[in-house]
């Protein structure tokens, strides 16, 4: 087994980084990169926990080895602030009450940050399946898919 | 989360990766998205000490349609983007349909279509799809190129007949016809993420109101995704009745032999194949165009 | 005479804000949470998120057998890892401090730290292995071999009780009786055998519910380190002193030596209240090897080695009028315990008790028995027994509802609990909302027109009531006044105040709570109240997070802290001002008598003054809340069990897809009187997440085993609980009124919100259906089992066929020695 070394753009900054080949992305963030924010639900791609960004895309960490980040973009949940200002996800995440115990919290934001980046303007149907592989025990998602919602209105008016 | 120590290689070529996988024997695995690979080296399903990354290599990624030929998906194509091409939501959407249910939006931004074939697994939800429109796997050994038609490619459970050095560069989906339509319906218990109870493919062929051809698939309930002939036997010919569609489906139960686990019993699994198979016909029909 | 607690706090209680005058209490979505940014962000510290330098970390050895002798364990081939620095056992513990929950109850404690002659459970803890990476430590965890002889394996319940089946802890102390009983409860009151007698309709039915687990997303886990001859543990706790204590008795070691923090808590729901292997075995070999050691557990020893719902088997028998009065119930529980109690043996008493509610009974008759099997150990859960009680109870009172030809909800509003009665056994119950509750979900449904699903037709509404305990009293430790909650808050005259609260925030927002209600006593805004949580070095002493206490208790030793503070505060200003101290207001940072523009001073000067009066003391109130009540509740089951309590009533409508049987949850209301709602989309969270386990409890959710007692499901591939696809939106009617005891008026909403859900979805698929199903989980296949074979047979009851016969079998009970 070997350490190769990795050139990446991690929350928007250029890395290089000694990584071991059997090292998983999420144990890589935590362990080496001290970014506890991305979570170990279950380790095995079924909770959505250890959602982060790959080249914008949320993917689940523990199923991605940390040598594939090479060459690609990752963000976590810590780089989702920009300049200090919460993102509209974040911002209508805390206005809504859309957590509790907030242990999905940031695999469900990236979650949410890939959907409306890939469909700005979804339907209820569409939010709820575009966060169906996050697992939440405590909210029911009720506030989730409602704060979701918000922050797409929110987020095309800026465009606008 | 400990994962078993290995040798990671990107490989750099098709011809780089089926040697070395030629090489290692059963102590290498190819891995494209990874999202079964990791898993199963972390399970200790996968006795491999080296693993061969696929992204590294030019081409094999995209969708492209190709009048008289059909959809060419590239190997690495990522099932996220089979869901939600344009391209094949119009030329076939059934397999957009059978994409989407695979795992979650996450998986499926970095699973390949593909990877979910070479896994394997009775219950993979490209699978029965695949089958029912006759996709063709093309294959790669070093530098030598085939093709194996659908039918040809599974073996077992998580077994495949891909040789020691073959790469799957990609799968060609034969377009739809005028009066042809298809469908992939799944069956499971909550309605994301689980793995299927069983899932049921349809191709068919429309002559006016006159099934002119078609191919039943099953997909949960054998050692690998089945075809259901019988059924499809009494379907061809003839006009789509209840009465008809309900024979067909309890032909099509009793040619498959699906296993009892923690999931199901075998005796739930073939009554939901005769109701998909019903189900998945009348869709077939409904898409069309 | 002795004070009671109303006299005692008199004082402090006058001088709170008047109700009126609340800009935050209950003033619809006034304030977010106080975590929600570093949650949102990802700095909020979980114990996994905890890193000290030099970490080591801990592995456990799992027994692979259901109930075996543990013969011998060979760590050679483990110390041949590299990184691997040390072994426990359980001879590295002090022999016969076994773990439990109630101190009071403390003979009942039955978990080693680590096994030492056997183990009771797949997944039983025999052994840890200490290394410098989690790697090493998981290899070498592999690589422990134990030897074990194996014992006959009791996974029924009923078989567990037979007088001849093996013991799992000890043999049964009279001979002939129940056998491997970790407890039973027994509650009479009235004459129920003369009603029965003389009833117009009585029933005997049978129901079961099954094992669940909590499947909090984070896992438990800890991480300790040992300085200055004391213990620093991180755990993901429910309760950070009981917790401590327990530690402190399986180390052999003072409670003053183990210092407990509860970091960010990702969910309990009941599965973090007991104590485990992972937090003793991280304290041990921190203290033995000088290196803080981080255990986490994998998602299957979560399942395996934690704790479950227990599954209920029942025999419930009714009297009821032909009008529709309920005259006499009498009832037999049986609890599978599982291989521990702890926090399992509440709720067998809590079983019966929650059966006694939502309708006035004046005649029962119940017995709850609890015993041991070689299934992971039974231990409290979101709803405590009420979650189980309430689906067989509710789904039997729709079943007497039909035999006597009335309508379901008319039979509830027959019978309902009504404002102030107290209940034959003694639960004093005070504000109640049931009937108004059961109003607005049954408008809100459209429950008048619920023909318009014909029976039968594959959609249908399904109602059901129920009501919880709003702050469970019972303290878990022994303490003075049966004192459950304390709390300290200290004005600094820099212009904020500091709240020090015992109460343990494990997602449901409590800290939020306390913040709100300091802030809105003195006149802060929430970033000037700084909350400190849950530390046994820094915050008093508190029960922890279950029954449903928080709010009411904790929230209640928080109002009396922040009163005490604010009494001090303005009795001083009161003399400087000649007028009473519940004169002055305190506002919008100002400190003011109303009125009068030269008696108004700023929140600063206002403790300033005080502090230069009192030689540079600062103010600080100390504040506590205590349920009259005592230990005995649970074995002579007479008494009051809690200073409130909540009710709730909920409806459903859900479609049947009558050829696979899978069930789909289009509509639900929930009516809640939770006294006043402190947030609004606090409560709504609470009770949407309660839909959510209820509807998983209903139709998803199942702990499976192999007949050795192997998990079959330990993962969330197969133990299945909804996604954001399979829930609904969900409609929420808050019918309450102010409870007077309260703090800021409010009661529960957390856990009796979990209470009615599984029966109004399992009376909607009766209907649906025309079956009635009497066993949980509703899966997909166990529905279209029934339905097949009703189409083939006729039969219409499914669902817990053995049961009759079991509960026949039954041996008798143990006569008690005491009471």
């Amino acid at each position: 087994m070997a350490k190769h070394v990795i050139k990446f753009k991690l929350n928007g900054i250029d890395r290089e980084e000694y990584v071991q080949d059997n090292l998983t992305m999420v144990d890589f963030l935590r362990k080496q990169m001290q970014l506890t924010g991305t979570k170990r639900g279950c380790e095995e791609g079924e909770c959505g926990a250890c959602t982060i960004l790959l080249d914008g895309r949320a993917i689940t960490s523990c199923t991605m080895l940390a040598v594939e980040a090479d060459g690609h973009e990752i963000v976590t949940i810590e780089g989702l602030k920009k300049d200090g200002v919460l993102h509209p996800i974040q911002k209508e995440f805390v206005d809504k009450w859309a957590l509790q115990c907030g242990f999905c919290t940031p695999g469900m934001i990236m979650s949410a940050v890939s959907l409306l980046h890939e469909n700005p303007h979804p339907t209820e149907q569409e939010i709820r399946d575009g966060i169906a592989g996050n697992l939440c025990r405590c909210t029911g998602y009720v506030k989730i898919v409602e704060a979701i919602d918000a922050a797409a209105k929110i987020m095309a008016k800026e465009v606008e | 989360m400990s994962l078993p120590a290995f040798d990671y290689v990107k490989a750099g070529s098709i011809e780089e990766a089926s040697r070395l996988a030629k090489e290692k024997g059963t102590k290498a695995v190819l891995m494209a998205g990874g999202t079964d690979v990791i898993l199963l080296l972390k399970e200790k399903v996968i006795p491999a000490d080296t693993v061969i990354d696929l992204k590294g290599i030019d081409g094999l990624e995209g969708i492209e349609f190709v009048e008289g030929e059909g959809l060419k998906i590239g190997a690495l194509t990522k099932l996220f983007d089979i869901q939600t091409s344009d391209i094949v939501k119009e030329k076939m959407p059934a397999v957009a349909d059978a994409a989407h249910y695979v795992a979650s939006a996450q998986i499926r931004r970095k699973g390949t279509m593909v990877g979910n074939i070479c896994n394997a697994s009775p219950s993979a939800d490209t699978a029965p799809i695949l089958l029912a429109m006759n996709a063709k796997v093309e294959v790669q050994n070093e530098s030598e190129k085939r093709e194996i038609a659908i039918a040809d490619f599974f073996k077992g459970v998580k077994k495949t007949n891909l040789l020691p050095g073959d790469i799957v560069t990609g799968i060609v989906i034969p377009e739809l016809k005028q009066g042809e339509g298809s469908a992939y319906l799944k069956h499971s218990v909550r309605k994301a993420m689980d793995l299927a109870i069983v899932g049921v493919g349809c191709w068919i062929r429309m002559d006016g109101k006159t099934v002119a051809d078609c191919r039943i698939t099953m997909g949960g309930v054998g050692i690998t995704p089945l075809r259901a002939k019988n059924a499809e036997q009494l379907l061809i010919g003839h006009e789509i009745t209840e009465e008809l569609l309900e024979q067909v489906g309890v032909a099509a139960s009793q040619e498959c032999s699906p296993i009892s686990d923690v999931r199901a019993s075998a005796e739930y699994r073939v009554d939901m194949i005769r109701v998909y198979t019903k189900r998945s016909i009348r869709k077939a029909v409904e898409s069309i165009a | 005479m002795a004070q009671t607690r109303k006299e005692y706090w008199s004082e402090v209680r006058s001088v709170y804000k008047d109700p009126k005058d609340y800009v935050l209490a209950g003033q619809g979505n006034a304030y977010v949470r106080i975590d929600a940014e570093a949650k949102v962000t990802g700095s909020a510290i979980y114990t996994d998120d905890v890193y000290l330098p030099d970490t080591w970390y801990c592995k456990l050895v799992h027994s692979p057998y259901a109930h075996a002798i543990i013969k011998s364990i060979d760590f050679t081939e483990a110390a041949k890892v590299p990184g691997v620095k040390g072994f426990l056992t359980g001879a590295d513990f002090p022999e016969g401090h076994n773990l439990g929950n109630p101190e009071a109850f403390k003979e009942l404690a039955d978990k080693e730290p680590l096994c030492r002659k056997k183990v009771r459970m797949i997944g039983d803890e025999v052994a840890a292995v200490c290394a410098t990476t989690e790697e090493a430590a998981t290899e070498a965890a592999l690589l422990v071999k134990v030897e074990y002889e194996p014992l006959p394996v009791l996974l029924d319940p009923f078989e567990s009780m037979a007088v001849d089946a093996i013991p799992i802890h000890y043999p049964a102390d009279q001979p002939g009786t129940a056998n491997n009983l970790s407890i039973f409860t027994v509650m009479k009151a009235g004459d129920p055998d003369k009603c029965f007698a003389e009833a117009d309709y009585t029933d005997k039915s049978f129901y079961r519910t099954q094992e669940m687990a909590h499947a909090a997303i984070e896992p438990h886990g800890a991480i300790a380190k040992y300085e200055n001859g004391e213990y620093t543990i991180w755990t993901t706790t429910q309760g950070a002193y009981v917790s401590r204590y327990w530690i402190a008795w399986g180390l052999g070691v003072p409670e003053s030596q183990v210092h407990l923090i509860k970091p960010m808590v990702g969910g309990g729901f009941g599965g973090k209240l007991d104590v485990f292997a992972h937090e003793l075995c991280s304290c041990k070999f921190a203290e033995r090897l000088g290196h803080p050691v981080k255990c986490i557990l994998k998602r299957d020893e979560v399942f395996m080695c934690t704790r479950t719902r227990h599954p209920i088997s029942f025999q419930i028998e009714s009297a009821f009028t032909k009008e529709g009065k309920l005259l006499a119930k009498r009832c037999c529980h049986i609890l599978d315990g599982g291989a521990y109690g702890g926090s399992g043996i509440a709720a067998n008493t809590l079983s019966l008790i929650c059966a006694t509610f939502p309708y006035k009974v004046e005649n029962i008759d119940m017995v709850a028995r609890r015993p041991y099997t070689n299934h992971p150990a039974s231990g409290a859960m979101r709803g405590y027994s009420a979650c189980q009680v309430h689906f067989a109870h509710e789904i039997h009172m729709d079943e007497v509802a039909n035999h006597l030809g009335i309508d379901p909800v008319e039979l509830r509003h027959m019978n309902e609990i009504t404002p102030y009665y107290t209940g034959p056994t003694g639960l004093e119950f005070t504000s109640c909302r049931f009937k108004e509750c059961m109003d607005a979900c049954a408008d809100a449904i459209g429950w008048k027109d619920r023909w318009r699903y014909p029976k039968g037709s594959g959609e249908a509404i399904g109602f059901s009531g129920s009501g919880f305990m709003s702050g469970t009293g019972f303290p878990v430790l022994v303490t003075p006044h049966y004192c459950s909650a304390t709390t300290i808050v200290r004005l600094n005259r820099e212009g904020y105040a500091v709240v020090f609260t015992g109460a343990n925030d494990i997602g449901q927002g409590c800290d939020t709570v306390m913040t709100m209600i300091v802030a809105e006593e003195l006149g802060l805004d929430m970033n000037e109240v700084k909350c400190v949580q849950s530390d046994t070095t820094t915050t008093p002493w508190d029960a922890g997070s279950f029954g449903s206490r928080v709010t009411f208790l904790g929230g209640n030793a928080c109002h009396h802290a922040v009163g005490d503070a604010k009494l001090k505060l303005l009795k001083h200003w009161a003399e400087e001002w000649g007028c009473k101290p519940q004169d002055i207001k305190m506002a919008d940072h100002r400190v003011f008598l109303p009125g009068n523009p030269d008696k108004n001073i700023s929140f600063n000067e206002a403790c300033y003054g005080y502090e230069e009066k009192n030689f540079g003391r600062c103010v600080a109130g100390v504040g506590a809340y205590n349920h009259e009540g005592d230990k005995d509740i649970y074995v002579k089951n007479v008494g009051n069990y809690a200073t409130a309590y909540s009710f709730s009533a909920s409806a459903a409508k859900v479609t049947v897809d009558k050829e696979t049987g899978a069930v789909t949850l289009d509509d639900f209301v929930f009516g809640h009187d939770c006294g006043r709602p402190l947030n609004i989309r606090a409560v709504e969270g609470q009770i949407e997440g309660s839909v959510l386990l209820g509807l998983g409890f209903t139709c998803f959710e199942e702990c499976l085993y192999d007949k050795n007692g192997r998990h079959l499901n330990p993962s969330f591939r197969d133990y299945r609980f909804p996604t954001a696809l399979d829930m609904p939106n969900i409609r929420t009617k808050i019918c309450s009124d102010y409870d007077e005891e309260g703090p800021m008026g409010a009661k529960e909403a957390g856990e009796g919100s979990t209470a009615p859900v599984g029966s109004a979805i399992g009376n909607a698929i009766n209907y649906a259906t025309g079956l009635v199903i009497r066993e949980l989980p509703i899966t997909p296949e166990k529905l279209w089992r029934a339905m097949r074979e009703h189409e083939r047979t006729g039969k219409t009851e499914f669902g817990a066929e053995d049961l009759p016969e079991k509960f026949a079998k039954m041996p008798p009970l143990p006569k008690r020695y005491n009471v």
